[in-house]
């Protein structure tokens, strides 16, 4: 009797999920068209959830057990119940000896998942329906286990505990915990971003049509649908919140209630948000009427709410979207942003600089200049940080460095443009296809091998962004240079010193492009002593100075640049070396005494034999 | 209230490209505190030159673009259209700041209409018929004029801050395009100098000072010997 009802319930709770599930769908249709290679993505589904899922997952163990207990003894069990159906299965008492060991391992799980939050709910975790979700969870787990293993009266009266928590779930698909199940695996198969589940840093920004009637997004339904159903994949971890600079500091953004904004805004009857505010801002805002602008100009694009989510949700793809239309349809860029932007328009450098200025800098250094037609090896992109004085010094030690090793290098001079990074973050996508086109068209008037580059959002830009407007380069980095030629012996380093240093990676480079070895390789030749901060590699924090938020300054509690060096601090390193003019800038603004701060070129310029 | 401003082809002090000439926005953001932006139209004699359509992403709807050589005398031009276009209140930049852009051509349009006009805006009001200007003068100082309408105003850098850029706008702005007059420029015999920079003018002071010794084509041992004679005076003894 109780096996029936079981395989039963199992079949009803099936139905129970399509009809939910279409009620999403219903919700994700408000989103605008995008292609999905669906074919392909549910191809690759289970890869991309074994493999790119759970290695995120498994950056906190304690929470990896508990997916793998819950999900899998919950998923196994309800299967398992489904396929018994056939007769010759529910004939078996082996197979109902199964069926019991998944639930048991999911009651396991189920009392990992209340453990999250019970006795202290951290911080970072959500309250709300998440506080009844180890009750239904237990209940459908432990009724299954009772109606598998205990016979009569109790065998049905465990059925009945099981259906009481399986409808429990299936509710919450709509509109609590569970939804993160199903948007979570369609968000897998239909994700914007599918090349970076093959192994691909594709960080890029994807360009805008500039032609279109409404730029980037200004209502909810601007995004596309497998955007809406990539915010429903939010399971409310908190791990974007503690991995967000901006949140730590204070600003009013945080990218988990950023996403849960999102969810509210498609949904007529609004917020059941229960998780930490954005903070030192009254909710909701004018913008897609849930959010303020100040939330969006917060955010630094360091990508490590991206690199923390399970849910591989894309933030600073939103974040961006809606930076393109308060920018390009409203002007509303807040701070210095419009200056900047009009800098860049007019004069092709993020300081109004006249071109020529780019090679004052390098006074005296009689650097090669290339004209069009001609050709070099190695291209040196100088960047804007060639207009600052203190930037100018790294530069100047990079081209001593190269000029040591005997490269065949040359510049761009007073024809180079900013990159258009700072455009393209602040929601400039005019201003940066512009600049986009023109450097493009600069550099195929030339011919040389490759492009190096000290600065990261460079490289990113002339790496990943050009493509789509007919640049393919190779860039090198210029910490991957120095690590090439030191393994060619093209240079020789004096004896290590024994400063601790600490190094600290630039987002563009480490998370956006992946490049976290070579400046470690250089930094192991130049001391014998290198520390890690806490927060290094592909969960770094940000030095506060991305995405345009030096020229936003959305004021916050603290500053990003203070957080980050007193975490160089803490492990005890009297210097940071940096690879990157922003963080070079922010990190050296921090006032007090503190680390030194300098370039790995410099470091490596000044141990030169 | 039908409003113009004037708008020229400007150009980035540091890099040389087009550029709008920054007190010509503000005139824009101005304009839109008095008037509905559909009554405000900018007005430029010359080519669709970049600088001059940017206004349009500045809070600008609609951009009369009189084409002429831009080398030649764009006053006749801006004449007709605004004996056409019959605005109550034409607004302008006050001085040129490198681009096309010239500080007498308001003056000059001023004298051929027989408009009054008042310098160095920084605000504007309706007054019945008359518009009341606050004026910008030197040290801070501010000073109320009444003008009665139409009148040509050039505005002042301390007026309110430009519309931010918005790439919409700028794209979906409305421009009319026309033929205007050609008229050779007046400028056009006129030698041309690389700026040099003046001494400051000092004011003259109350005080008497001690009298100089003008010598006219001394010889040099007279006037080796004046300065000898001169710095002898401050030897300590
Ligand atoms: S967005 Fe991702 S990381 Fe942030 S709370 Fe949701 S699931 Fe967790
Ligand atoms: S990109 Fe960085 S600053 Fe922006 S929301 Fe994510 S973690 Fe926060």
């Amino acid at each position: 009797m109780a096996f029936g009802a079981l395989v039963l319930l199992a079949w009803l709770l099936l139905a129970g999920v399509a009809i939910q599930a279409a009620r999403l769908g219903l919700l994700w249709r408000h989103g605008a068209g995008a292609s999905v290679d669906w074919l392909g993505g549910l191809r690759a589904l289970p890869r991309r959830y074994l493999v790119d899922v759970h290695a995120v997952v498994a950056r906190k163990p304690a929470s990896s057990v508990m997916h793998q207990a819950i999900a899998g003894g919950l998923l196994a069990a309800t299967a398992l119940l489904l396929l018994a159906a056939i007769p010759a299965l529910f004939a078996a008492a082996l197979y109902w000896l199964l069926i019991a060991l998944a639930f048991a391992v999911a009651l396991f799980g189920a009392v990992l998942v209340r453990r999250r939050r019970v006795p202290v709910r951290p911080a970072s975790l959500s309250a709300g329906a998440f506080l009844t979700l180890p009750t239904y969870l237990g209940a459908y787990a432990a009724g299954g286990l009772i109606a598998t293993s205990l016979p009569g009266v109790a065998g049905l009266l465990g059925v009945a505990v099981a259906a009481f928590g399986g409808i429990g779930l299936v509710a919450q698909i709509t509109g609590g915990p569970m939804r993160h199940a199903v948007a979570g695996a369609l968000h897998l198969a239909a994700h914007p971003r599918p090349a970076r589940f093959a192994g691909s840093a594709a960080s890029g920004l994807a360009p805008l049509d500039l032609d279109a009637t409404r730029l980037g997004v200004g209502t909810i339904d601007d995004f596309a649908w497998n955007r809406l159903l990539g915010f429903d994949a939010c399971i409310q971890c908190g791990r974007c919140e503690e991995a967000c600079p901006a949140f730590a500091a204070g600003q009013p953004l945080n990218p988990k209630a950023l996403i849960q904004d999102f969810c509210a805004a498609n949904r007529k009857d609004g917020a059941t948000y229960a998780g930490s505010p954005h903070p030192g801002i009254a909710s909701p805002g004018p913008v897609l009427g849930v959010l303020h602008g100040e939330t969006l100009w917060s955010c630094t694009t360091c990508r490590a709410c991206v690199a923390a989510c399970p849910m591989m949700i894309e933030h600073v793809d939103a974040v961006i979207d809606i930076r393109r239309n308060l920018t390009l349809e409203h002007g509303a860029a807040p701070g210095k942003a419009d200056a900047a932007l009009a800098a860049l328009r007019y004069a092709g450098n993020t300081g109004g600089f006249a071109p020529t200025q780019r090679l004052d800098f390098a006074a005296g250094l009689k650097l090669r200049v290339l004209a069009p037609g001609e050709a070099v090896d190695t291209l040196l992109w100088l960047g804007d940080g060639a207009f600052d004085r203190r930037y100018g010094a790294t530069l100047r030690a990079l081209i001593g460095i190269m000029r040591a090793a005997g490269l065949d290098f040359a510049v761009l001079g007073p024809a180079e443009r900013d990159c258009g990074d700072l455009a393209r973050r602040l929601g400039d996508e005019a201003g940066f296809a512009r600049l986009a086109r023109a450097n493009v068209a600069l550099l195929g008037t030339i011919r040389f091998t490759r492009i190096v580059t000290a600065d990261p959002h460079a490289l990113h830009v002339l790496r990943q962004e050009y493509q789509a407007f007919g640049g393919h380069y190779t860039v090198v980095h210029h910490t991957a240079l120095i690590d090439e030629l030191i393994t060619a012996n093209r240079i020789t380093l004096g004896p290590a010193s024994d400063t601790v240093i600490t190094y600290h990676d630039p987002c563009y480079l480490g998370r956006y492009n992946r490049e976290t070895a070579a400046p470690r390789r250089v930094l192991a030749h130049l001391t014998g002593r290198a520390v890690e901060m806490a927060r290094a590699r592909e969960a770094s924090f940000c030095c506060g100075g991305g995405g345009g938020a030096p020229v936003t300054d959305i004021p916050g509690k603290q500053r990003i640049p203070d957080l980050r060096m007193e975490q160089a601090r803490e492990t005890g390193a009297s210097m940071v070396a940096v690879a990157c003019p922003g963080c070079t800038a922010m990190l050296e603004g921090v006032v007090g005494p503190r680390p030194l701060v300098r370039d790995i070129a410099e470091l490596v310029h000044e141990a030169l034999q | 209230m039908n409003i113009i401003v004037l708008l020229s082809a400007g150009r980035d002090p540091h890099a040389g490209t087009p550029r709008p000439v920054p007190v010509e926005l503000q005139a824009i953001a101005l304009a839109l505190r008095l008037a509905p932006a559909t009554t405000i139209t900018g007005l430029h004699a010359g080519e669709p030159d970049p600088s001059v359509l940017d206004a349009l992403g500045h809070g600008l709807t609609t951009l009369t673009l009189l084409l002429t050589n831009p080398a030649n005398d764009p006053l006749a031009a801006l004449a007709a259209e605004i004996d056409r276009a019959r605005p109550d209140l034409v607004l302008a930049g006050r001085r040129g700041r490198g681009g096309t852009d010239s500080g007498l051509l308001p003056y000059r349009l001023a004298r051929a209409r027989a408009m009054p006009i008042a310098a160095d805006a920084i605000a504007i009001e309706p007054d019945g018929n008359d518009l009341a200007i606050l004026q910008s003068l030197p040290r801070g100082a501010r000073r109320r004029l009444t003008l009665a309408r139409p009148a040509i105003v050039t505005i002042h850098e301390a007026a309110p801050p430009a519309r931010a850029f918005a790439y919409r706008a700028r794209r979906n702005g409305t421009i009319h395009e026309k033929p205007g007059i050609p008229a050779p420029s007046p400028t056009d015999n006129h030698e041309i100098r690389p700026y040099r920079q003046r001494p400051r003018l000092i004011a003259e002071t109350t005080q008497p000072t001690t009298a100089g010794h003008l010598m006219l084509a001394p010889t040099p041992e007279t006037a080796a010997a004046a300065v000898l004679a001169y710095v002898e005076q401050f030897r300590r003894r």
